[in-house]
């Protein structure tokens, strides 16, 4: 049972944070999502733009590891955005109210500075 | 496996079978059991966005069971398949013998897709949530 099932990694642009995600976010492999997020927001970022594009599963744990990285980011008057969910994500965003709550972008969306 | 439907017999409607999958009480082993459980409702012919319903109510159901699960005990996960609908019904041995918060993302989440979804508390704290989804309509 060792086999990777999520990778994450961040590219930083113009004083922006891209988070891209790939994989399945569950019980088990949030921790990782969460580790990362969590640096960004002790790293002061500003904007931080998680891309979902290469998320095939997601679930209640992975919207509250995302929800509370996102009321970090805002105490320190930063922002968390979701960029090109898959339907499986847009589906728990929608059961779950989420998708009012999150800004949701359905591609990358640019970033100043590129 | 839908090529298994046009082999099959017309008495296809007398279809009850019951699989039972018991895997370690980890969360390593979700995966695994998101996998069953999609393939289980393929064999119902649940439509697509059905079996993702499933597989997210499967991982919601065992994820909020394994916060409370006894360490090294196993989930049981029992698949009752009818003709058109599917009854599952997952247990663990909890350390707490409590019902689980129905004031979650995860219990919204799992009542939403799931259909019918109830959970209940037996002999030696074991805890159970039973979900019960019937088939759409499919062409």
């Amino acid at each position: 049972m060792r086999h990777v099932e999520l990778k994450v990694s961040t590219a930083s642009q113009g004083g922006h944070a891209v988070v891209s995600v790939y994989g399945e976010v569950d019980l088990y492999t949030a921790p990782r999502l969460q580790a990362e997020l969590a640096s960004l927001v002790r790293d002061g970022a500003g904007r931080v733009v998680v891309d979902l594009s290469g998320v095939e599963f997601c679930d209640s744990t992975g919207m509250n590891v995302l929800l509370s990285a996102m009321k970090r980011l805002r105490e320190h008057g930063g922002t968390l955005e979701l960029a090109a969910p898959r339907p499986a994500v847009r589906r728990i965003l929608q059961v779950t109210g989420l998708d009012t709550v999150f800004s949701v972008h359905d591609a990358l969306p640019a970033l100043e500075g590129t | 496996m839908t090529e298994e439907t046009a082999a099959r017999p017309a008495s296809v409607s007398d279809v009850r079978d019951v699989v039972t999958v018991r895997l370690p009480a980890d969360s390593a082993y979700l995966s695994v059991l998101r996998t069953a459980t999609a393939g289980l409702a393929a064999r119902l012919d649940f439509n697509l966005d059905e079996i993702e319903d499933l597989r997210i109510a499967i991982d919601e159901a065992c994820a909020m069971l394994l916060a409370q699960a006894v360490p090294g005990t196993d989930l049981t996960c029992e698949f009752e398949l009818t003709d058109d609908a599917m009854s599952i019904s997952v247990s663990v041995l909890t350390v707490d013998g409590l019902e689980p918060s129905r004031d979650t993302f995860a219990w919204t989440v799992l009542s939403s897709l799931a259909g019918d979804v109830d959970a209940e508390v037996g002999v030696d704290d074991r805890v159970t949530i039973v979900m019960n989804k019937r088939r759409g309509k499919t062409s």
